[in-house]
């Protein structure tokens, strides 16, 4: 879909709203559930864009909703490099 | 009370396979499952299906049928499940390890699998990107990648389109035997009746095993991997690195630093967006799912080391998934001595992307009782092959409730 | 990989955590105060409007001025400033990964300040993926720290404090605003703000929503229409809009990344912008050594991130010994009667009741507080 007509739930990914309720009808009724099905939230913000509206689209189920984000590490995109840089670091395994 | 003939229990990618044959072949099949589908180890791998890393025999003869069953399988589905014949390299450290990989390479030459090994020169002409500390090579042109999400939902909606029941959300509670036979399976949304019950619950299918007083060695092996952010194509191949295979043969070549400890080796896959998975580690750390900044370091260096060009790569997650551990490294499959109809379908640790296809055909053929198109035996494949097995020093040994 | 180690790391150096950098440093406490911007101050620098309230909450003061005075008092108290630094998680034993500048740290702390404020939402709708549809705090960094206009004819998507603010800064730097698009029947900001706009002759239509934006390849318009009262489209109200830019401005929510790896219990408060860790009034979370202040303890403003700050700051010295507790008690007391004197009126009064609603959460929790 092109951007100017397409509406983006993840932008990231270039997930739309359609995608999103056909994974809810699949069963989904978490982010993760989403996720899994749709790959939104995984791209470059990693959902700190979409995780908001993807949650409002969930069905309201009878049982409170106690998911846990599963956030990891990184919070920012980090260069490989910048992690590896310090020469201190080499000493024990290679 | 409902009534099928079949229960799977467990939605990851194996359960979801083994409802997907079971409802295809007309069985009545309902898949249940604690929180929903790829909700566990399915969700966190990369996406390799390996017929390189098998030892010959068994284990790689069931991966070379299995890999064969994606094609088809991607007819039946409506979802792209991303299966592509990538091929692997194996990076070749040391000497050492060359030499185990000679003699491993031969022996699954002569079973079929075509795996060519390279020196340094030719091994970086073929993988430019592969210019780091490494003596040579294999190649292998018939491993593959696939979508493990994708995969696994394929399964699960077509498992629905032939007529399974999917019962997500829904907690197993009991199975109740009658006269030495499964009757029903007690979930916290009722019960179902039914003669047939798969346990498909990988690393977590000791406990399902309980409930029937049955000790299945299971152990989660924990595998960290470092996502990163997409990239235009940076290997054509997947990458691998020998020192887990070579370790397997040669244990005395694995070092006792903390990384060796934590089962560093280099897996490298890219998917279809072109993000990078890097895994990864082996880890016996019970049921915890967290990553560790120390793996992220490792699993970095030692890629980075093979593969120079990933230091200019930005990762943007990490994560960690519960491997289902076996003794012998083969998965747990078939019949139970003394339960009838208790089946097993678990105990696949890094292979259950590669082997879902097959394992949804066996347990398929041994529910219908039909007679196998296969001729593996699977008494080496069956739970009684730990019968004498001390449960409880094998959790100890593998950390499984620290 | 250095490993380094400190009495408190505080993460973020906008108004709360400079604040909270401030008191701990005052106790004696070894801190360290981390951002990944290369500039402290958070939002302030680029709030060049006046603050409203009393002398302590620097009325009067523009926000770029307070920063400074801030920034000031943290250099003057030897506070270790790590600017242009990412903390990308927080690992067992509050062990921070850290990158800053090209290098790999591990740092140790003993207590960890989350300041990590907040963070815009987005919206979405047909062509809200085109160029030229940004959130307000976005132009708002544009034409007040990098001095450049978004774009000439303005649609701005929300009437809060941020909506009315930014668009009035937006035409001081010589854009035209179109509209301002309101869903809920009444503005959401401050009256004297929403005066300053109408006098300028914009229109803010209430009951009102963007449908699509328009435009082939950037925005180049876009269609709004009148909400019903269930907040539906009233067929026949669409009406188009001859606008480059579309400025969300639809509110905050708390930046919690972090927070979650801490594995801290969380409650939704949508008063206060989303999911928020629990804490108490000493703003610890369930994790003990972990504390909040500011935006990721629920969006409210720069006032009263400070006063949290502060408190967070007093509270983590008290816990390692720094301060008596009959001193820190004092000062927590001024500061806790501050953030009540701001948490008053029509606009205070709801986010207090969702404070006072998160601490009553907090009572049942803490019986299973854990460390991480």
């Amino acid at each position: 879909m092109e951007a100017n007509t397409a509406k983006f739930i993840c932008r990231c990914q270039e997930i739309t709203e359609e995608e999103i309720y056909k994974a809810i009808e699949d069963g989904a009724t978490t982010i993760k559930g989403i996720k899994d099905r749709t790959e939104a939230t995984m791209g470059l913000c990693q959902g700190r864009t979409c995780r908001r509206l993807i949650e409002r689209m969930l069905p309201a189920s009878g049982e409170p909703s106690r998911e846990r984000y599963s956030c990891r590490p990184p919070v920012r995109t980090v260069k490989i490099g910048d992690l590896l840089k310090d020469e201190s670091s080499k000493g024990e395994f290679e | 009370m409902s009534s099928v003939d079949a229960v799977v229990i467990g939605g990851g990618v194996i359960g979801c396979a083994v409802a997907y044959n079971l409802a295809k072949a007309g069985v009545s099949v309902a898949i249940v499952e604690r929180d929903d589908i790829c909700a566990g180890t399915s969700a966190a791998c990369d996406t390799a299906i390996h017929l390189q890393s098998k030892s010959p025999g068994l284990h790689l003869r069931m991966a070379q049928e299995s890999i064969k069953l994606f094609p088809e399988l991607q007819k039946d589905f409506d979802e792209d499940i991303h299966f592509k014949k990538t091929g692997t390299m194996i990076a070749i450290q040391t000497r050492e390890q060359n030499e185990v990989m000679r003699v491993f390479a031969e022996r699954q030459r002569n079973n079929g699998l075509d795996v060519v090994i390279l020196d340094r020169a030719a091994a970086v002409e073929k993988q430019p990107m592969m210019k780091g500390d490494l003596v040579g090579a294999t190649y292998c042109t018939a491993d593959a990648t696939i979508h493990p999400q994708f995969l696994t939902k394929g399964y699960f909606q077509a498992a629905k389109k032939y007529g399974a029941k999917a019962m997500l959300h829904t907690n197993v509670e009991n199975i109740a035997l009658k006269d030495g036979h499964v009757a029903s399976v007690i979930t916290n949304r009722g019960n179902i009746q039914c003669k047939y019950v798969v346990n498909a619950c990988g690393a977590y299918a000791p406990f399902i095993g309980k409930l029937t007083g049955l000790d299945i060695p299971i152990a989660p092996r924990r595998g960290q991997i470092v996502v990163t952010e997409p990239m235009p194509k940076f290997t054509h191949t997947i990458v691998n690195c020998a020192r887990y295979i070579a370790a397997k043969f040669r244990p005395d070549l694995l070092g006792t630093s903390e990384a060796d400890r934590m089962g560093i080796g280099l897996s490298l896959t890219q998917t279809e967006r072109g993000n990078l998975l890097i895994g990864g580690t082996r880890e016996f750390v019970g049921y915890d799912t967290r990553t560790t900044q120390k793996a992220l370091l490792y699993i970095l260096q030692h890629a980075a080391n093979i593969l120079p060009a990933l230091k200019d790569i930005h990762i943007i997650r990490t994560f960690a998934g519960l491997r289902p551990f076996t003794p012998d490294g083969l998965p747990i499959l078939g019949n139970v001595p003394g339960i009838e109809g208790f089946v097993m379908a678990a105990g696949h640790e890094g292979d259950g992307l590669a082997l879902s296809a097959i394992t949804g055909r066996l347990i398929t053929e041994i529910i219908c009782e039909k007679q196998s198109a296969y001729d593996f035996d699977l008494t080496k494949l069956s739970l009684e092959r730990y019968k004498n097995l001390d449960i409880k020093a094998f959790e100890a040994q593998y950390a499984v409730y620290k | 990989m250095n490993v380094m180690e400190t009495d408190i790391a505080v993460i973020g150096a906008g108004p709360a955590g400079l604040s909270a950098a401030i008191q701990a440093a005052r106790s004696g406490a070894k801190v360290l105060l981390l951002d990944e911007n290369k500039a402290p101050g958070g939002q302030l620098f680029k709030q060049i409007h006046k603050f409203f309230g009393s002398k302590e909450h620097h009325a009067g003061v523009r926000g770029f001025n307070i920063g400074q005075e801030l920034l000031k008092e943290v250099q003057r108290l030897g506070v270790t400033v790590m600017l242009d630094t990412v903390v990308y998680g927080i690992y067992e034993g509050l062990a921070l990964g850290v990158v800053h500048q090209d290098n790999h740290y591990s740092i140790k702390a003993k207590r960890v300040i989350l300041a990590t404020g907040g963070q815009e939402n987005y919206m979405a709708f047909p062509g809200s993926a085109l160029p030229g549809v940004m959130g307000a705090g976005a132009a708002q960094t544009m034409i007040n720290v990098h001095r450049v206009l978004p774009g000439n004819k303005i649609l701005m998507i929300g009437s809060g404090n941020v909506g009315l603010i930014v668009s009035y800064q937006l035409m001081q730097a010589g854009a035209e605003v179109a509209a301002l698009v309101e869903a809920m029947p009444q503005i959401g900001g401050y009256g004297v703000h929403a005066a300053k706009i109408r006098r300028a002759g914009v229109p803010i239509h209430t009951s009102h929503t963007i449908l699509r934006a328009l435009g082939e390849k950037e925005v180049e318009g876009a269609v709004i229409a009148r909400l019903d009262q269930n907040m539906r489209p009233v067929a026949g109200s669409e009406r188009e809009l001859s606008v480059d830019t579309i400025c969300l401005a639809v509110g905050l929510n708390p930046m919690t990344e972090l927070a979650w790896m801490t594995g801290c219990q969380f409650e939704a408060v949508p008063a206060l912008g989303g999911p928020i860790p629990l804490h108490d009034h000493n703003m610890q979370t369930t994790i003990n050594g972990v504390y909040v202040a500011g935006d990721i303890a629920g969006v409210e403003e720069a006032s009263s991130a400070m006063e949290e700050g502060n408190l967070a700051g007093i509270a983590a010295a008290e816990s390692l010994g720094c301060l008596r507790s009959d001193e820190a008690n004092a000062q927590k007391d001024i500061y806790l009667n501050r953030l009540m004197a701001l948490r008053t009126g029509p606009f205070g009064e709801k986010r207090r009741l969702a404070k006072e609603h998160l601490l009553e959460a907090m009572k049942h929790a803490s019986a299973d507080r854990v460390s991480s």
